[in-house]
């Protein structure tokens, strides 16, 4: 089949063409760097964003606490979140505690559906959901779901599924870096635009203040070691 | 003013209603004796059973067909049911033994805005009762009968009612057999060669009682039909014709009793907060309680709420009926509901809540705040879906996002040799009053990769992992 033929068929996108697209504004992650790569200057809402990492500990809640923190009338749902989402460290952030969610399933398919019903009701402004491995046909439920609500689902996963099939539009590959307030993300899909390599983000947000959200407040890394004194 | 009434006729009534399953199988309703058909379904049909025919005859024409025993009792209980689905219409029903139901609809026209709104309503709810079903209206319950009988109609005014009347058929008309045939010998047909007689000249030679029917039919006599009482009260029991042993074909009999829930609580004007959901078996019966956090009317919102919690459920013995009840209702408060409002796509938050908390159990659903207490573990608790958080506390110090549910000892040398420590010591001595003291001093810590956790030193010795800055 010639080249053609595969540019007839829709097969082929052409980054050329990507401009002429109408840009609908998306929505800002709170960081600037990060809306910079993004189409819209941030998320298209209605869509799933696939965040990729080893073990917790890296940023990742960081990333997003200036979304979750934005959202104070629609709710948040965390469903099976790995560890104890700390009530004092996210009240400092400024997410409304009285709007956010948690959901303790039995089984990944009672995760599976509880998300998609999450994204499906429209009433959510994002679905935090923890998964392992999951066949690409869920992840297209999923996106298929944020599509219908009109929300953002935040789809968490560890790194080794960098490289299976996705339908999320959205894939970050999150690695932590030496810095204090610092992350490496590798954008792996995203809307309207190609991959993009390793690059480090401030995680440090425009609103001072928040304490716990960056760490900011920490000595920085050329700061002496401490040693406990006794 | 002036009226308008529409009769709906069930043919297959005591028929369909046994079916509560698959309607492409054939099935055919046996009589008294169980020697003849009284009634077959449209699958019956086109195999070419017909009413009349033997029961043995039948069966050797199509052997697999399904032999439902006719029930008098549950005939009437049937058309109750349906009285009570309809009250989404109208307020004024009448029974119309044995399976007809008469709807008042004058004084609906406004609230449902017009005719044509109200009727396509109507048949579309029909649609998902999977009733066979021949509706029509009229100017008189009678005249609305008829035209049931003829085939269904639909029209507004009295002319149009009139007019329709004139072409239907005598031997349709539900007459003394002796009449309808002096009527065929004396050459009339239909229904407006007989009226076109001087009424005078027809009581005079068949007698007062076909004047007075011809009255009530065009509305030259009141004709008022025994309206239904609404009960005040919800309870309605489906025995199923057969045994079931998976909770999924449950839904299908289900779904009718909540359709039959819905139209009592709009006659009513009220919203369920809980059923109470009993599974009739040979020996004892199941009960499940379902419930919904801000009460809802709509069948379907309970039919979801009710496969969630089947889901989960697991039938000791095959159902051989079911029982619904409703135990806690709540009037509707005004502009809560509106029918003619478009489908919101939003489904409200209580609505998600209801279904999350069916499937998963209410436990499985909390939030968290946090509360006044300096040893990390107990700065926090879980709250339930609704209601006020109570006050909050402002945070002190540097927290990190996630919190282990229970501390990692870290070895020593890990922590000498690998992990860096950003700052501290905070130090948090704590709860000597009761028996979970704590003496700690807290660090933030750098792993080799770059990750940050929250890690303490025991004061008798040792490391622990309490949180990552996630």
């Amino acid at each position: 089949m010639s080249l053609e033929q595969l540019l007839e068929r829709g097969a082929v996108w052409r980054a050329s063409e990507a401009a002429a697209e109408p840009v609908v504004a998306g929505l800002s992650c709170g960081h600037a760097e990060l809306d910079q790569l993004l189409q819209g200057q941030g998320l298209q809402s209605g869509s799933l964003v696939e965040v990729l990492y080893a073990t917790e500990g890296c940023g990742e809640l960081r990333l997003l606490l200036p979304l979750l923190a934005a959202s104070q009338e629609r709710w948040v749902l965390w469903v099976d979140p790995p560890h104890i989402p700390y009530a004092p460290a996210l009240k400092a952030a400024g997410v409304a505690l009285d709007r956010l969610l948690l959901v303790r399933s039995n089984s990944r398919r009672d995760r599976l559906w509880c998300i998609e019903q999450a994204l499906k009701s429209g009433c959510c402004s994002a679905v935090l959901g923890w998964l392992g491995d999951v066949s690409p046909q869920a992840l297209r439920r999923l996106q298929l779901a944020a599509a219908e609500g009109d929300g953002l689902g935040f789809i968490f996963r560890p790194t080794a599924c960098k490289d299976q099939a996705s339908a999320a539009p959205y894939r970050l590959l999150l690695e932590p870096d030496q810095a204090p307030d610092k992350l490496a993300v590798s954008v792996l899909k995203r809307r309207g635009g190609w991959p993009l390599s390793r690059r480090v983000l401030s995680l440090r947000q425009r609103s001072p203040g928040n304490r716990a959200a960056s760490l900011a407040a920490l000595p920085g890394a050329s700061a002496a070691r401490v040693r406990p004194g006794g | 003013m002036k009226g308008l009434w529409l009769y709906l006729h069930f043919p297959l009534l005591s028929l369909e209603m046994q079916c509560t399953a698959d309607a492409s199988e054939p099935s055919i309703l046996l009589d008294e004796g169980a020697a003849r058909v009284l009634l077959c379904n449209a699958a019956a049909r086109t195999q070419g059973l017909e009413p009349g025919m033997a029961v043995a005859r039948a069966l050797s024409m199509v052997p697999n067909v399904r032999l439902l025993p006719e029930d008098a009792k549950q005939a009437e209980q049937q058309l109750q049911g349906l009285a009570l689905w309809s009250g989404r219409f109208s307020a004024r029903a009448s029974l119309q033994p044995p399976c007809g139901l008469l709807l008042e609809l004058a004084s609906m026209l406004r609230y449902f805005r017009g005719l044509d709104t109200l009727w396509s309503n109507i048949q579309q709810q029909l649609k998902t009762l999977e009733l066979s079903c021949i509706s029509a209206t009229g100017h008189t319950p009678l005249a609305a009968r008829v035209l049931a009988l003829d085939g269904g109609f639909c029209a507004a005014d009295t002319a149009a009612h009139l007019q329709r009347l004139q072409s239907v058929p005598i031997d349709r008309l539900e007459l003394d057999a002796k009449l309808r045939v002096q009527f065929q010998g004396l050459g009339f047909s239909r229904l407006g060669d007989l009226l076109a007689l001087p009424s005078l000249e027809l009581a005079h030679r068949f007698g007062p009682g076909i004047t007075a029917w011809l009255e009530r039919l065009t509305g030259q006599r009141p004709d008022p039909p025994v309206y239904f009482d609404m009960p005040a009260a919800f309870l309605r029991e489906l025995p199923l014709a057969y045994e079931v042993e998976r909770t999924e074909a449950l839904l299908f009999g289900l779904r009718r009793l909540l359709s039959q829930l819905e139209g009592f609580l709009r006659a009513h004007y009220w919203r369920a907060l809980r059923l109470q959901l009993e599974l009739l078996q040979s020996e004892g019966r199941q009960s499940l309680a379902v419930g919904h956090a801000s009460g809802a009317q709509a069948a379907d919102i309970w039919l979801e709420l009710c496969r969630l919690r089947l889901e989960r459920l697991t039938l000791v013995r095959p159902v051989i009926g079911l029982r619904l009840e409703v135990t806690e209702f709540r009037e509707l408060e005004s502009g809560g509901e509106d029918l003619f409002s478009a489908a919101k796509t939003q489904v409200v938050p209580v609505q998600l809540l209801s279904r999350l908390q069916m499937r998963l159990g209410e436990q499985a659903l909390y939030r968290v705040v946090p509360c006044e207490d300096h040893r990390p573990e107990l700065s926090w608790k879980k709250v339930p879906l609704t209601g006020v958080l109570p006050a909050q506390p402002e945070t002190t110090g540097l927290r990190p996002l996630w919190l282990l549910a229970a501390p990692e000892p870290l070895s020593p040398a890990l922590v000498e040799g690998c992990i860096e420590l950003l700052s501290g010591p905070e130090r948090i001595v704590s709860g000597w009053w009761d028996q979970q003291s704590v003496r700690r001093d807290y660090y933030v810590g750098r792993w080799p990769d770059g990750r940050r956790g929250w890690l303490y030193h025991e004061s008798a010795g040792g490391w622990y992992l309490h949180g990552w800055f996630g």
